[in-house]
């Protein structure tokens, strides 16, 4: 945990002279223009779009121009990404002579102080905001951060920093092995994709290591659509070299020579952000003619997408990637057998793929001491909604949504009271809070009826008008149905206005009845799971919460 | 919505084949509904299920097209595995066992149902698809009673703008089978969707009325639309056709087959044929849509004789042949029979040229017969006969499936013989490397991998250096060369000065792309050339044939599958013409009349002593003409006075005849010149045979009556005969076409019943013998191939100060040579006249604007023409299509030839712009 | 202005993709020109009804100019159940336009987009480019008062 020999922060100052983008945005650079202090404390500061959305940089600023003005210098700083304690962000870290670094927020420009800017030189504390060392913060003592290890920690555009922690090691010594081996640790790790289906990793990447066609390529699908996730876009932001890593793992066992980043329009930062990380690693001889100078050749794009949910379906990914209209493509082929070109293609979710190098470096065994029978390994959760402290977690498999949404959550803020908890993104289901005790696991979740899909956690209070709620989940899936398959393409456009009817008071029992045939329909016959599984949190909330839809049924007069 | 009761379906694609069990294809076994079917494997399931009778729900689902799986209808259950897979995506595997009917998939099937008709019109009865709508058929299957929704319909306007058909979006189901079939079987990409979710739409090009897109209107996407969204506007005028009858296209030399649909003795429509293995389905708007000359109220309806006023006049058939017989016994008793000769028409049947060379040989007593083969691949045949010893396409058009490379030499296949230009589309989507050997930037140069942009007749320089190049780099198939040819060495010898340099300095093609050229030609499992007019009509043509030819017995790419010379040729019936004989030197399929024991032969046969004497060329007819040695010529379809070379030449030769028969459907240039206009029945009105490019002999079947008093060509011509004193009796084309195979060894094997189906490849041998799909697998006619060199020579004409631009001619898509027939339907209004396309850089330079009109000049005369700004055509080049009599291009043209064949140089000459208006 | 490199860039990519083409245009000129479309259409070879296709099919993509200020109010999961209807009502209210419009003054374009990524500290909304969390009506009211 603690930073790096004296010469890799001493490249780091130098790195960090022109800060990480998308700092255009943000006021004009301190350190371009003030001398550095290398006497002074480094400062770590999180760079993530979330922090700099609640104000970070205002903050930084603010917080860089006052000890200039008190001090004539200022401190060594470093970005970072976020270690997903959002909820404290914005969050500075001071990095004392023993190493150690200790925290502070969230952080206000009204904190900063003359007084308080001399405490936090120092480590020492302050009032309202100080958190001591993070790692002992009782939010990340109960984590088991294996893919999340170095985000908020390490800096991600920082190559050398990195690789002195050990980044890159597990591709060196994937490329020791033989393809095959690197496959087999794979699958015997039990790593399931975290992209939605949970499809076994090294079986995926087995078809297309078989499969006939030249090149092949590895796409990392970082659409992250669903709302209410953001455990990729804090990775592509905060450690992309690990995501690279894991690319140039699976490239090299698979035999692929070519790959793609896809990433979703509303993420600039973490484009620019794996911009830069491929442009390093191809500049370090990683990516290139010759991975590592001894592997084969690799090397990566990014892609982006222009606003289409259903682009993070794989084959309409594929098709987007191509530049073309994020058509769903009907399976099989799966994309391991003829993918992107019509060539093998290994699609796997960032999350997947950044989880190979800690599994490369420890080992299969090590990564099935965490987490269940069936999920094994860690989980990352990614709270929000009507939480207290909504945060990113990454913990074994199996502990309980309450353990999640009221530990790590916090709870529903005061007076207001849970009323439901949506797993799975939209395509997931809505669970009551009598069912709150259902593990978060592949299984546990899919037995209580939900999902656990891209790891995503949305509460819902009691303000919630579960009518509402389920016509805004149909309206989102007529919004972005990919209009190929006739149930989803008329039946969520159907299934929405029947959903206005009876917001309107205008619906009948039939209309309900319709809405459940109808259901029934694009669950059984669309051609991919936008439409097939889009009907179930609206499902979900009429077994749920059958009476606010009763109630909203228009009074017929004559009874009956 | 509910269909009518009692209606008749008629098959909307004229079929809904049973798929194709290639042999050798592995097979799987699974069960059906509970019958064990083996089926080749992965074969979709939907048309597993049509082996064993069961027709599974289905409206996305196209066995020409990509599985795609959108409409959901065809949905199945199989054992052990959950869910609803679609049939049409899911592939047969060892084992399964599905069921296509319960009562769960039929809730299913119903609900979908009941989804698109709520976004549907209700009333099928005031549709055009009404009992013809495979949506309509579903709906009625899927037994729904009515629509559970009330929502949002779309509603737009119907876009009339195509000549051809309308496009109703309000019936469109989306189910993209149209932006499928454009892409790929079309090959245009002129359709595609916009929006999404409920939103979703078919557009054409950027969202505009079809009428401004980039479709080509080949009717690919009316054929397979599920419903009467698109629509062909005789349809929608006239209603469900009634009765069917298999025919082929008339046009060019694909030989696409159609049912001509009809109803109550009118046609409405001509539907491609799905199982033809010539157009598996598809074809061209020509062929499509352009029949509609048939019921030109300008078709010749009865014989036309010049009066003392020197007008035509409608006169009896009587009258007509009483001057006929009086004429032609006078001048062949003054002249002798060589005074006399004959045009047959490459657009009529093989019998009719059978008999028209019969005529010319038995009844008249010459040899003097010849057909438009002349100007157009009789440098081919010349070149092929040298090589391999015979003249016709090696291979079939199916085998530019088989082949790993194709190399396009001077055809734009594209525009002059679009289903083939379909299929190299295919098959380069599929991964086939294209060469295109053009000094036009011709349609296909987009899907090529190289494009070697040559000047106009420089064929040869470039040729020899693709042959210098492997055998420089040793890229030569050396066992065929040994095994199967000879002369190797005098072609090393030849091409050794052939270096890319050199190449480099007469064609201007870079070095770089002759390499890759060279490279990939002789790099593959097979390598299959198709060429064009760009080859043989040159004033070495021939040269430029063997060329091509020397280069495939390199490489070894002749004599197998996806290999091969094959010259695409032109009109429906060319390869026909000349198989039965319409040539001056040899009688049915090239048996020469200079052979004493095939003339015995024939003699005996038609009972008369033939003539000895070699016949003439059409271009030597002219010079006999102008000569006064030929006083008489009988013309059967073939506009000559607008579409052969050097047009004032041939005007006043046939001044000079004393008679002149010209037999058409309509009244050309050639036939306002005649004595006697005699009234030919069309294609759709007759029965016979036309044979392919690719050797295919195929049915033509009379569809409806000819018009007023005109006839079949093959009547006519007996009658003639009969006048001139030798008879002719045949009951029916069948028994021509018997008497023609008796003496013609390479079709001795075909009859008519044989015919039927997809027809037969010559040679047919014998009555066993399958057709011939790939010639020369063993030995070659001539026994070894041999390999003819020849230098580069320049072309006839090359620019000068006075005429300082080379002028190509050539066809454009929408007309068809003389124009008689194609601007005689809308699809004169497609291309509406012919255009000078000029380099935008030789149009600054000259200052002429797009759409001007210029004087265009050489030393032959002088027309006027409007301007198309392009850069298809290089700087210092230009180029227009010869198909208007108003523009009369061939007036420019000289009479310059190839050596060999007398082809005429059509595709060099040079020329002179001026401005009209300073 | 400015695009013409971009399309040429994108042309000579191992891969061209019409739908990197037109997301470069418009990340350089806030929106698709019409001449952009032609030139991608002959630089990267895609048929005219394809790019219109892929033009009709991503909601980012636009072909007429936004306002000055481009404002987008996320309804995703996380900020619908922190009440992020109510601020895109605000917006609506402050703007005068709806989602998919400009204001009067083309000022501002107002649209809706599902999820930020910045779902913990929801409810978000992005301006130009920038995602600003835990919003509120009367915050953003404010945020869009300060806006030329
Ligand atoms: N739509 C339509 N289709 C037709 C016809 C029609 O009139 N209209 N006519 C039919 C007939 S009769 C025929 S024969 C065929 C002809 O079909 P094609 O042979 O394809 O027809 P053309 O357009 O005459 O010429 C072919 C190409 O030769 C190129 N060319 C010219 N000079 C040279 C040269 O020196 N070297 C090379 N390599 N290429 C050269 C021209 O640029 C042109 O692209 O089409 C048949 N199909
Ligand atoms: N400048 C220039 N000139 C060229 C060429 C070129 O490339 N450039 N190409 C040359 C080539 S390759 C060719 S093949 C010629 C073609 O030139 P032509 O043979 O003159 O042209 P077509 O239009 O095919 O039609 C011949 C005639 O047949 C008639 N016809 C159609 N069907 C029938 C029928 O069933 N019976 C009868 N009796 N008549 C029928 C038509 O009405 C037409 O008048 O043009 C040549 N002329
Ligand atoms: C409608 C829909 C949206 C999806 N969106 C995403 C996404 O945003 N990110 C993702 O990784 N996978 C998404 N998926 C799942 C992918 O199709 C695919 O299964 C996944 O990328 C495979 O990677 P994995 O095996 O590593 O999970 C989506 C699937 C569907 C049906
Ligand atoms: S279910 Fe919806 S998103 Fe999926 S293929 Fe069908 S229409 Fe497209
Ligand atoms: S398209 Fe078919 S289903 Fe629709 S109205 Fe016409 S006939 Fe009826
Ligand atoms: S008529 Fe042919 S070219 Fe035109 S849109 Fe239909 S398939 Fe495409
Ligand atoms: S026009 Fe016809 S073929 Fe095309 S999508 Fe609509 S229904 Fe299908
Ligand atoms: S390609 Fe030729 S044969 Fe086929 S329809 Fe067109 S003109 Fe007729
Ligand atoms: S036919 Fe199978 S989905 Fe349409
Ligand atoms: S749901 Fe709004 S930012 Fe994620
Ligand atoms: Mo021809």
């Amino acid at each position: 945990m603690s930073v790096s020999s004296a010469e890799a922060v001493e490249t780091a100052s130098q790195d960090q002279t022109t800060p990480p983008q998308p700092l255009s945005a943000a006021p004009r650079s301190w350190a371009e223009s003030w001398p550095i202090d290398t006497s002074l404390p480094r400062l770590y500061l999180p760079n993530d779009t979330t922090s700099r959305a609640v104000g970070a940089m205002e903050v930084y600023t603010e917080l860089m121009h006052r000890i200039e003005r008190a001090l004539g210098a200022t401190p060594p700083t470093t970005f970072v990404g976020s270690r997903g304690l959002f909820f404290l962000e914005p969050l500075v870290e001071v990095e004392l002579p023993t190493g150690e670094r200790v925290a502070y927020g969230p952080m206000r420009t009204s904190m900063l102080t003359k007084r308080n800017l001399e405490l936090i030189l120092q480590g020492r504390r302050i009032a309202g905001a100080t958190l001591g060392p993070l790692a002992e913060h009782p939010h990340l003592i109960g984590q088991q951060r294996l893919v999340f290890g170095s985000c908020g920690i390490l800096p991600p555009n920082d190559l050398q920093a990195l690789r002195s922690q050990g980044a890159y090691g597990a591709l060196e010594r994937a490329l020791l092995r033989s393809p095959p081996e690197v496959i087999d640790e794979v699958v015997a790790s039990g790593l399931q994709g975290r992209g939605g289906a949970g499809f076994p990793c090294g079986l995926k990447w087995r078809t297309t290591a078989a499969a006939a066609g030249s090149p092949k390529y590895i796409v990392a699908n970082g659409d992250e659509g669903d709302p209410g996730t953001y455990a990729d876009r804090m990775l592509l932001e905060g450690d992309p070299h690990r995501l690279i890593e894991g690319m140039a793992i699976a490239a090299y066992a698979v035999g692929a020579t070519e790959g793609y980043v896809y990433i979703r329009g509303e993420y600039p930062a973490a484009i620019a952000s794996m911009r830069t990380a491929i442009t390093q690693a191809r500049e370090a001889g990683i990516l290139g003619p010759r991975m590592l100078g001894s592997g084969g050749p690799f090397d990566l794009r990014v892609a982006i997408n222009g606003g289409a949910y259903i682009c993070g379906e794989e084959t309409a990914l594929l098709e987007s990637i191509e530049g073309r209209r994020g058509m769903v493509r009907a399976k099989p082929p799966y994309p391991a057998e003829s993918g992107l070109f019509r060539k093998p293609t290994v699609v796997n979710n960032v999350l997947t793929l950044a989880s190979i190098p800690w599994i490369l470096r420890n080992g299969a065994r090590a990564w099935k001491k965490h987490g269940t029978e069936g999920s094994p390994g860690t989980v990352v959760l990614q709270l929000g909604g009507s939480l207290r402290t909504p945060c990113l977690i990454e913990v074994p498999f199996g502990l309980s949504l309450r353990e999640v949404v009221s530990g790590y959550g916090g709870g529903t803020p005061k007076g207001l009271k849970l009323k439901a908890v949506q797993c799975g993104g939209p395509l997931g289901g809505l669970l009551p809070p009598r069912l709150l005790d259902t593990p978060v696991s592949f299984e546990g979740l899919k037995a209580a009826g939900g999902l656990l899909g891209h790891g995503g956690i949305v509460v819902y209070d009691h303000r919630t008008d579960m009518v509402d709620l389920s016509h805004h989940f149909m309206e989102f899936c007529a919004h972005e149905s990919c209009g190929k398959c006739t149930p989803c393409r008329i039946g969520s456009h159907r299934a929405e206005e029947l959903l206005q009817k009876v917001l309107d008071g205008e619906g009948s029992p039939e209309d309900l009845d319709r809405l459940r045939e109808l259901a029934h329909t694009m669950t059984w016959a669309s051609l991919c799971a936008l439409g097939g599984l889009a009907p179930s949190p609206v499902l979900s909330a009429l077994e749920h919460f059958p009476r606010e839809f009763e109630a909203r049924l228009k009074r017929t007069g004559g009874g009956a | 919505m509910a269909a009518p009761a009692g209606r008749v379906p008629l098959p909307r694609v004229a079929s809904d084949p049973l798929p194709v069990l290639e042999r050798g294809t592995p097979t799987v076994a699974l069960t059906i509904d509970g019958v064990r079917v083996r089926v080749p494997e992965g074969l979709p399931l939907i048309e597993a299920a049509k082996l064993v009778g069961v027709e599974i729900p289905h409206l996305c689902h196209d066995q020409k097209l990509e599985p795609y799986g959108s409409c959901r209808m065809c949905l199945v259950q199989i054992e052990g595995r959950g869910g609803f897979p679609a049939s049409c995506t899911t592939k047969a595997t060892d084992g399964l066992v599905v069921t296509t009917r319960s009562t769960a998939l039929t809730r299913l099937r119903t609900n979908v149902m009941d989804l698109y008709l709520s976004d549907h019109p209700p009333d099928c009865l005031t549709c055009a698809a009404n009992n013809i709508c495979p949506l309509q058929d579903e709906a009625a299957d899927s037994g729904i009673r009515k629509i559970s929704f009330v929502g949002e319909r779309h509603e737009s306007a119907i876009d009339r703008s195509n000549p051809y058909f309308d496009f109703d979006p309000t019936k469109c189901i989306v189910c993209v089978k149209c932006v499928r079939a454009c892409g790929e079987i079309q090959g245009t990409f002129a359709l595609s969707l916009s929006g999404r979710g409920f939103d979703t739409k078919v557009i054409a090009g950027d969202g505009g009325p079809f009428g401004g897109s980039p479709c080509v209107s080949c009717g690919a996407c009316v054929s397979v639309c599920p419903t009467g969204a698109l629509q062909e506007k005789t349809i929608i005028a006239a209603g469900t056709p009634t009765g069917s009858v298999r025919t082929t296209c008339s046009y060019c030399g694909v030989g696409c087959q159609f049912d001509a649909q009809t109803k109550a003795g009118h046609i409405i429509n001509l539907q491609p044929v799905g199982q033809s293995p010539v157009n598996f389905g598809h074809a061209c708007v020509k062929g499509r849509f352009g029949w509609e000359f048939v019921n030109s109220p300008e078709r010749l309806t009865t014989p036309l004789i010049r009066g003392a006023d020197g007008q035509l006049h409608h006169a009896s058939w009587e009258e007509a042949l009483d001057r006929i017989e009086e004429r032609l016994n006078a001048l062949r008793a003054a002249h002798g029979p060589d005074a006399l000769g004959g045009i047959s028409s490459a657009r009529g049947t093989n019998e009719e040229n059978y008999l028209m060379q019969k005529l010319m040989r038995a009844a008249v007593g010459t040899n003097n017969i010849d057909n438009c083969a002349r100007v157009c691949h009789s440098a081919t045949v010349a070149g092929m006969m040298e090589t391999f010893g015979t003249g016709a396409a090696t291979n079939s058009l199916s085998d530019i499936n088989l082949a790993d490379v194709l190399m396009v030499v001077g055809a734009n296949v594209t525009e002059a013989h679009p289903v083939t230009g379909s299929r190299i589309r295919q098959a380069v989507a599929r991964g086939a490397r294209l060469i295109v050997i053009d000094p036009r930037r011709i349609a296909l140069v987009d899907d090529a991998d190289v494009f070697l942009q040559l000047r106009p007749g420089t064929n040869v320089a470039v040729l020899n250096g693709l042959g210098h190049l492997i055998v420089r780099e040793g890229w030569i198939d050396k066992d065929f060369i040994e095994r199967r040819t000879e002369e190797y060495n005098a072609y090393k010898l030849t091409i050794a000065k052939y270096t890319p340099e050199y190449v480099q300095d007469i064609s201007g093609v870079p070095p770089d792309a002759l390499w890759k050229a060279a490279y990939l030609y002789s790099h593959s499992r097979a390598s299959m050339c198709l060429h064009g007019l760009g080859v043989s009509e040159h004033k070495t043509g021939s040269y430029g044939v063997m060329a091509l030819a020397n280069l495939a017995m390199l490489t070894g790419n002749v004599g197998k599958p996806g290999t091969g010379i094959n010259p695409l040729r032109g009109q429906n019936n060319v390869q026909g013409a000349c198989d039965m004989g319409a040539l001056p030197l040899t009688y049915t399929t090239y048996q020469k009349v200079s052979d004493g024991k095939v003339r015995k032969r024939f003699e005996e046969a038609y009972g008369v002593e033939l003539p000895t004497a070699p016949g003439r060329k059409i271009p030597e007819m002219y010079e006999a003409m102008l000569a006064g040695q030929m006083r008489a010529l009988y013309i059967v379809g073939d506009d000559i006075a607008q579409t052969d070379p050097n047009s004032a030449m041939v005007e006043q030769a046939l001044r000079t005849l004393d008679f002149l028969v010209v037999q058409d459907i309509f009244l050309t240039k050639t036939a306002a010149m005649a004595h006697v206009v005699l009234p030919a029945a069309s294609y759709l009105e007759k029965d016979g045979t036309f044979t392919n490019g690719e050797r295919r002999i195929q049915r033509i079947r009379k569809v409806v009556d000819p018009p007023g008093d005109a006839r079949a060509d093959w009547e006519i011509i007996c009658d003639v005969s009969n006048r001139l004193g030798y008879h002719m009796h045949y009951a029916d084309p069948g028994e021509v076409f018997a008497e023609a195979a008796a003496l013609t060894p390479l079709y001795s094997g075909a009859t008519y019943a044989r015919l039927e189906g997809e027809g037969l490849q010559w040679p047919v041998p014998n009555d066993r013998h399958p057709g011939t799909t790939v010639m020369h697998e063993k030995q070659f006619p001539r026994g070894k191939g041999k390999f003819a060199p020849h230098d580069y020579e320049p072309p006839g004409e090359e620019p000068t100060e006075a005429y300082p631009f080379t002028m190509i001619t050539g066809r454009g898509l929408f007309q068809y040579n003389c124009g008689s027939m194609t601007q005689r339907t809308k699809l004169r209004a497609l291309e509406p006249e012919d255009l000078l396309e000029v380099n935008p850089a030789d149009a600054r330079r000259l200052g002429i604007a797009m759409d001007e009109r210029v004087a265009l000049e050489s030393a032959r005369g002088k027309i006027t023409i409007r301007v198309l700004l392009s850069d298809r055509v290089a700087p210092g080049q230009v180029f227009t299509t010869f198909h208007y009599a108003e523009t009369d291009v061939n007036r420019l043209l000289s009479s310059s030839a190839d050596v060999l064949s007398k082809c005429p140089e059509y595709k060099v000459s040079t020329v002179n712009i001026r401005r009209l208006q300073p | 202005m400015g695009w013409e490199a971009v399309v040429a860039e994108e042309a000579s990519s191992p891969h061209p993709s019409a739908l990197a083409a037109l997301l470069a245009v418009q990340g350089r000129v806030g929106y698709v020109p019409a001449e952009a479309l032609v030139a991608i259409e002959a630089q990267l070879g895609v048929p005219k009804a394809e790019l219109f296709g892929v033009l009709g099919f991503y909601s980012d993509l636009r072909t007429q100019p936004p306002g000055r200020h481009v404002l987008r109010v996320c309804l995703g999961d996380s900020c619908y159940a922190r009440q992020s209807p109510k601020v895109l009502a605000a917006a609506q209210k402050a703007l005068g336009c709806q989602s998919g419009q400009t204001d009067k003054r083309g000022a501002v374009t107002l649209g809706t987009v599902y999820c930020l990524g910045n779902c913990a500290r929801s409810p978000s909304v992005e301006l130009d480019g920038e995602v600003i969390g835990d919003v509120s009506p009367a915050k953003l009211t404010k945020v869009l008062g300060g806006l030329k």
